[in-house]
């Protein structure tokens, strides 16, 4: 496939219009003779001048082909080499489209990729599938079904990829739940420092009706719920994930959030709520020239070019030297 | 012969009464090696006189010799009615290069062509008829003799102009009819038609009694081909336009021009027309004495 780095440059394809219009009102196209018997001059002409309209016309391609060549080496083209060996379509399903959607239905989406994955977590398909997107090599065409409820998009944002992927949301059928206006978390002294941090992210930027409190409260009883982590200690998910250094991540709050609320069906938190398909949808971050597996194709367009300019140079002048 | 006249140098002062006079004297008595003294008024013989013959035609220089009455006869009677058809169809607009810078084309040549015939036959006493062809414009004169019908002869030729097609024959029947009693008929014409209608108007004209004249009127780049580069050539009358490479069809073009010349040639010898190729190039007096000369040959 073919890529170009610089799109503007193609707007130089306008200078074909160039040797058209030569073409057009080339004033090599003979002076004018009146005659009294065309017939004469029409049976004589035949070979010789079908001869010369296709020297014309070769004249013509090389000379739009030559400035099509200089465009495309402005343009700088490249070669994106993977994806001529064969695409590879990689179905990525979430759980909540696999619990809407009926059998027959999902038999049939499953069989159509050539690599099926099932995303793992209820609410951060952006973030599993930036890591597919890494994962996967060039070839690779996504065909992500999932539904549009904001459950399965709360957490981590979303981003550029690498791939194009295609999106398949079903909708309609946001569950009909209570709102959680209000959550408790209630902590311990001896926990993770890291884990209050992301805590107080969260409640900035996600969830304003969190609570993080030291001690119950009168007030911590009219939450609708309540996450007591001094007296249940972190869960071996998040310790592991501490340990691994994840909470340097940009998205360890999100994560945190995740894996705190799996247990608490946080899901009812967004799952009133839906998103637009142009919300779900990603965009294609574009590919630069020198990135693995594109090969510049600067080196063949010059020899091309230098070989076009050399044919037309040559009937050039024998179009010229049969008309005299 | 001794000066050749250059009518296209006569035809600048766009006279054409001079243009014909000139040619046409020249050629009656300034060109002749033989001992005739022209083509209609020469001597034939002399008779005796009769009662009834008129005391002017009797040779009074004859008498003082010989003290008997003669009356000298001349060898043709002038009771031929000469037509002068001449195709006005826009083909005949057509004209050599150079011939084009000096305003000089077919048309301009039949008609000083047709206008010294016409002399000619005025000054032999020859009923002479005009009629010019295209269907843009009919130009009929009835047949006259005398200088003052040569004047309106000269009139009606330089009213004519070129335009459209020649006629076919539906149109031209009133004036064919008329043609058809017995004299002669000069055509000039290049003879390029559309459907056959020259051929068709020969046809109809050519008969026993009638001598028919065809003179094809060719100009120099069409017999030489001079042309260099790529050429558009336009059709005259059909304004059909074909490009070509003028070294890429020369030779063809000339094998093209021969059929078409040998096929004209043959459907006119068929029709009982005597046909003569006159390059408008060249001088008319020189080709109009070469012209008569040969007719004469065949008339003898």
């Amino acid at each position: 496939m073919l890529g170009v780095i610089s799109i503007v440059a193609l707007v130089g394809l306008i200078s074909l219009a160039i040797p058209v219009l030569i073409h057009l009102f080339n004033p090599g196209k003979g002076r004018l003779v009146w005659v009294g018997n065309i017939n004469l001059v029409r049976l004589a002409k035949q070979n010789a001048v079908t001869e010369r309209r296709i020297s014309r016309w070769l004249l013509l391609l090389l000379r739009l082909l030559i400035f099509t060549l200089i465009t495309l080496l402005l343009a700088q083209i490249y070669f994106k080499g993977d994806i001529s060996i064969g695409n590879k379509t990689v179905v990525v399903v979430s759980p909540q489209w696999l619990e809407q959607v009926s059998e027959a239905q999902k038999q049939t989406v499953l069989a159509s990729g050539d690599q099926v994955i099932q995303l793992k977590g209820k609410f951060s398909h952006w973030s599993e599938l930036a890591q597919l997107d890494q994962q996967q090599s060039n070839n690779a065409i996504f065909e992500v079904y999932t539904t549009d409820s904001l459950v399965g998009f709360q957490s981590a944002t979303k981003a550029q990829f690498n791939h194009n992927i295609n999106w398949h949301t079903l909708g309609g059928k946001a569950e009909q739940v209570t709102e959680i206006k209000k959550l408790v978390v209630v902590y311990s002294e001896q926990d993770n420092q890291h884990v209050l941090a992301a805590l107080e992210t969260i409640k900035t930027h996600r969830l304003p009706g969190l609570e993080i409190t030291r001690q119950m409260t009168k007030d911590s009883q009219t939450a609708d719920w309540i996450i007591r982590l001094d007296e249940a200690p972190l869960s071996n998910q998040i310790k592991t994930l501490i340990t691994a250094g994840g909470h340097k991540e940009p998205d360890f709050a999100n994560r945190l959030l995740d894996l705190m609320t799996q247990s608490l069906l946080v899901t009812t938190w967004f799952a009133g709520s839906t998103l637009s398909d142009e919300q779900i949808a990603t965009s294609q971050r574009s590919v630069p020239v020198d990135e693995e597996n594109n090969t510049p194709l600067h080196s063949a367009l010059l020899l091309l070019l230098v070989l076009c300019w050399i044919g037309e140079r040559y009937m050039a002048e024998k179009t010229d030297e049969a008309e005299q | 012969m001794q000066s050749l006249i250059d009518p296209k140098t006569l035809a600048r002062v766009k006279d054409m009464p001079l243009v014909a006079k000139t040619v046409a004297d020249g050629f009656l008595h300034g060109h002749q090696s033989s001992n005739q003294r022209g083509v209609g008024i020469e001597f034939s013989q002399y008779r005796s006189y009769e009662p009834g013959d008129q005391p002017g035609r009797i040779d009074w220089k004859l008498f003082a010799r010989s003290d008997r009455y003669f009356i000298r006869e001349a060898e043709r009677q002038s009771d031929i009615t000469v037509w002068l058809v001449v195709d006005a169809s826009a083909s005949m607009n057509q004209a050599s290069e150079l011939s084009q810078k000096e305003g000089w084309n077919k048309l301009d040549y039949a008609r000083h062509l047709a206008a010294t015939l016409a002399y000619i036959g005025q000054k032999q006493g020859d009923s002479v008829g005009l009629l010019g062809l295209s269907t843009d414009q009919l130009s009929f004169l009835p047949p006259g003799a005398g200088e003052r019908h040569w004047h309106r002869v000269m009139a009606q030729l330089y009213k004519l102009k070129a335009g459209s097609v020649f006629p076919n024959t539906n149109l031209l029947n009133q004036y064919t009819a008329r043609l058809q009693r017995p004299g002669l008929v000069f055509l000039l014409s290049d003879f390029y038609q559309q459907h056959n209608e020259i051929n068709d108007f020969l046809a109809q004209v050519s008969h026993n009694h009638n001598e028919v004249s065809a003179l094809q009127l060719q100009s120099e780049d069409e017999l030489a081909f001079p042309y260099k580069g790529p050429i558009r050539f336009k059709d005259l009358e059909t304004h059909e336009e074909v490009l070509v490479s003028s070294n890429g069809v020369k030779k063809d073009y000339f094998n093209a021009l021969d059929e078409h010349q040998q096929s004209l040639k043959a459907q006119l010898v068929s029709l009982g027309v005597d046909m003569s190729c006159i390059n408008i190039d060249q001088p008319m007096d020189e080709v109009l004495f070469n012209y008569l000369k040969a007719r004469h040959k065949v008339v003898r």
